[in-house]
């Protein structure tokens, strides 16, 4: 079974930056990576929703992960990226842009380089993790992006969003 | 409130004899108030207490003899005693009317004239008392006749019964009568005989009584008669002829009325006495009047005199207390005004001595200090010669002065050009390096558009890895590509960084260069003004030196006008001594003058001192003056020095004429001459 794990979790990963920790996503969930755009607020959405975008006639919701994360606020600069994903919600394929720090590269990491997440206790969602990456001499945090974005929230944000999606397309 | 020494000397003089005589007339109406108090008080006397004692006496005389009278009466029981003691009765009535007229004039008698109504009173009575004496005499007078009257007729009938019976019995024993006859007869002569010799014996014994005024006796007597009654009863009982009993009877009857006439006159005697007693109390009492009146005239008279002689002797002493205070006074005002004018004037000459004898002094100094002024006036005309040559010395350096000056303002004024061309080729060199400065920054943009690119190279390079990594093994050259393309990016984005990194360094270095040429610039402005500076100090320099020159000669002139005026103070020095020498005489002049304002106040007992003071100072004075004319300051000096010396012991050995203290404002004042 771990060893399952391990392969299943071996590949390509996009890392970036949150403060001074580095954070990976599976390259095959990224869809874009943009520099900072205008973003649109949208009133009665969550703290860590910043609003939306227009990418290229497409309206993609923005979370800044700093926020979500519980960390302070930074204000956005020329590095400041935007890593549009595909997350699958209620079955379909959504896009979301995620706000992080500056992006990094992108690194292959074998799977015996990859440990299972510490188990702290309780109630912490380490199911937002699923491993940690060890690379050269630093550790990069693997984050499960749909368990990020799997929780009512973001099922209300999106089903109030699909229409407009709809009538975009 | 006021001060006395401040007043004027009049006032004071006035004030002193004023109340002097103030105090006399006090004195002088205290004196005749009391005067005339005594005066009324010895017309009292006169007036009225001595006519007052004078009636009591009167009174008191007219009195004595009407009792006296009075008591003859008692004793005479006479007509003309008892118009005597009525006459001075009356006189004495009259008397008391006249003095109760008299008290009656007066006011506050009340005393003497209740007295003399009570002594009126008693008068009357003892005058009652005397009337009713007088009747009672009558009636014992009347009593006593009756009774001797009663007593002859007792003895007649008994003597005649007793002859009758001694007939009878002669004719008997002529005719033989018989012997019981005879005895009776001769019983009945006894009886008559008997009876005859008690009768006898009790009138001798009655008037016995009478001459003795024993009225008890009188009485007593009356029942030895008694037995005569029994005898004649007996007798009756052996008489038979009528005649006989009725001469019996008769005798018994007389008798009867004997014995109460006798015992009447008993009483009436009682009576009379009894009035006596009464009257001689009456008298009594009023004689005790009689002296208390005189005595109470005679003492109002003492107690009045005493009034008298104590208000005199008030008066004497008050006089005499007036009259010595007045003299004590008026002795006192007199010290006191003599003093407060004397004490002032002594003062104010002893002032004027002093001020003299420093004018003296003073008048000495100015002449000695003359001299000094001409000798020091020659002094200083050489030394202003001497000043003028050094003067002629300084203006020739002052003009080598002026021409270094003004070299020096020269050259000051080339290094100012010298500054000036530095200064504005270093603003040149500031324009070069701000416009590096300016370039500088614009490698800066650049450096940062290529780092830009780079990092959106990068970005591209990510997402080129991403599309390659979505198109699995078909994508897996142009993740080789990608790759490529992203070390290629952050190459040049390292490049760019580094590239940054030195154009800042420039900055820095062409920013630190901007501020040296900035501090040298202002240390050359530094220099440029000082430099102006020392060139406008030159100018002025150059300029003050010339007037320096110009002023030189000014002072040249001075000094020679200088020359002329101390010339001139040398003769006026020369005056002014000979002026102080007039004024030390006048001085001598006032020092004489005051002397004998001395000897004025104080006499000829202290003016000798004074003379000899004053006579010194002449002495002094004609010494200066002697001295004088050798014009030698130090020999005046040694001449001035010792006389005010020698002036000083004099004067000091008597009286302090000069104290440091009156010396020093005084030649202040002659300074001011």
């Amino acid at each position: 079974m771990l060893e399952l794990q391990v392969n299943s979790q071996e590949g390509k990963y996009l890392t970036f930056y949150l403060g001074n920790e580095d954070y990976g996503i599976p390259i095959l969930k990224v869809k874009e990576i943009i520099g900072m755009m205008d973003i649109t607020y949208v009133p009665r959405t969550p703290e860590f929703i910043k609003g939306v975008i227009n990418l290229r006639g497409k309206i993609i919701p923005i979370m800044d992960l700093r926020l979500k994360f519980g960390m302070d606020e930074k204000d956005y600069n020329e590095r400041t990226c935007i890593v549009v994903v595909e997350v699958l919600i209620n079955g379909s394929q959504r896009h979301l842009g995620i706000v992080v720090d500056t992006v990094s590269e992108v690194m292959n990491i074998n799977g015996k380089d990859i440990e299972p997440p510490p188990q702290f206790g309780a109630k912490i969602d380490e199911n937002f993790l699923t491993g940690m990456g060890k690379v050269k001499d630093k550790v990069v945090m693997l984050l499960d992006i749909e368990q990020i974005v799997n929780s009512e929230e973001f099922v209300a944000l999106f089903n109030n969003m699909r229409e407009e999606e709809t009538s975009i397309v | 409130m006021f001060n006395f020494s401040k007043m004027k000397l009049s006032l004071k003089i006035a004030l002193g004899i004023g109340l002097v005589v103030m105090l006399f007339v006090v004195l002088a109406v205290y004196t005749v108030i009391n005067l005339s108090k005594i005066n009324n008080d010895i017309t009292d006397l006169s007036v009225k207490y001595a006519p007052i004692v004078e009636g009591v006496a009167a009174v008191e005389k007219a009195y004595l003899e009407a009792n006296l009278y009075s008591k003859a009466y008692v004793i005479r029981a006479d007509e003309n005693s008892y118009k005597n003691a009525e006459k001075y009765k009356n006189k004495t009535n009259e008397d008391i009317h006249k003095l109760e007229k008299l008290v009656n004039k007066f006011q506050n008698m009340n005393a003497i004239s209740n007295k003399l109504e009570d002594f009126e009173n008693l008068l009357h009575e003892g005058e009652a008392l005397l009337k009713n004496m007088k009747e009672k005499n009558i009636e014992l007078d009347k009593l006593m006749a009756e009774g001797n009257e009663y007593g002859k007729a007792l003895s007649y009938d008994l003597t005649i019964y007793s002859t009758m019976q001694a007939q009878k019995l002669k004719k008997g024993l002529r005719s033989g009568d018989s012997m019981d006859i005879i005895s009776r007869r001769v019983t009945k002569m006894l009886f008559a005989n008997d009876s005859l010799d008690l009768i006898k014996t009790y009138r001798i014994n009655v008037l016995n009584a009478i001459l003795k005024n024993d009225n008890k006796q009188l009485k007593d007597n009356t029942a030895s008669l008694d037995k005569i009654y029994s005898d004649v009863d007996m007798i009756l009982a052996m008489t038979t002829k009528d005649v006989d009993i009725t001469r019996l009877n008769k005798i018994k009857d007389n008798l009867k009325k004997y014995q109460q006439t006798i015992l009447n006159i008993a009483q009436a005697r009682l009576k009379l006495d009894e009035i006596e007693q009464n009257r001689e109390n009456v008298a009594n009492r009023a004689l005790i009047f009689t002296e208390a009146l005189s005595t109470s005239g005679i003492n109002s008279i003492k107690d009045n005199s005493t009034k008298v002689a104590k208000v005199q002797t008030q008066v004497k002493d008050f006089v005499f207390a007036g009259l010595f205070i007045c003299i004590f006074l008026a002795t006192l005002g007199c010290l006191v005004v003599v003093n407060s004018i004397a004490k002032p004037i002594n003062k104010i000459v002893k002032k004027l001595d002093d001020s003299s004898n420093a004018v003296t002094d003073a008048s000495g100094k100015i002449s000695l200090s003359s001299q000094q002024l001409a000798s020091g006036s020659a002094e200083q005309a050489s030394s202003i010669e001497e000043t003028s040559s050094t003067l002629e010395e300084s203006s020739s350096m002052v003009r080598q002065n002026t021409e270094n000056t003004n070299q020096a303002a020269g050259l000051a004024k080339q290094t100012k050009f010298a500054a000036d061309k530095g200064y504005a080729e270093m603003n040149e060199m500031m324009g070069s390096m701000q416009e590096i400065k300016k370039s500088s920054d614009e490698i800066g943009k650049i450096i940062k558009v290529i780092d830009e690119m780079a990092f959106q190279t990068n970005i591209l390079s990510l997402n080129a890895a991403v599309e390659a990594a979505r198109a699995g093994e078909a994508g897996k050259g142009f993740a080789v590509v990608a790759e490529e393309v992203r070390s290629l990016a952050q190459r040049s984005a390292q490049a760019a960084k580094d590239t940054a990194e030195i154009i800042e360094n420039n900055i820095h270095l062409s920013e630190q260069g901007v501020s040296v040429a900035q501090r040298v610039n202002s240390s050359l402005i530094e220099i440029n003004d000082q430099a102006q500076k020392v060139s406008d100090l030159l100018d002025e320099v150059s300029t003050a030196s010339q007037e320096q020159a110009q002023g030189i000669s000014q002072i040249n002139n001075a000094i020679s006008q200088m020359e002329q005026i101390v010339q001139n103070n040398a003769t006026t020095a020369e005056q002014g001594a000979n002026a102080a020498d007039s004024m030390s005489a006048q001085a001598v002049n006032m020092k004489t003058i005051i002397n004998e304002l001395i000897i004025m106040i104080n006499g000829a007992n202290q003016n000798t001192v004074v003379d000899r003071c004053s006579a010194a100072t002449a002495q002094q004075s004609k010494q200066v003056q002697n001295i004088k004319p050798v014009q030698a300051p130090k020999k005046d000096q040694s001449a001035h020095k010792p006389v005010s010396k020698i002036k000083k012991d004099l004067c000091s050995n008597n009286t302090k004429v000069v104290s440091p203290e009156d010396v020093i404002p005084l030649e202040d004042d002659t300074e001011g001459f």
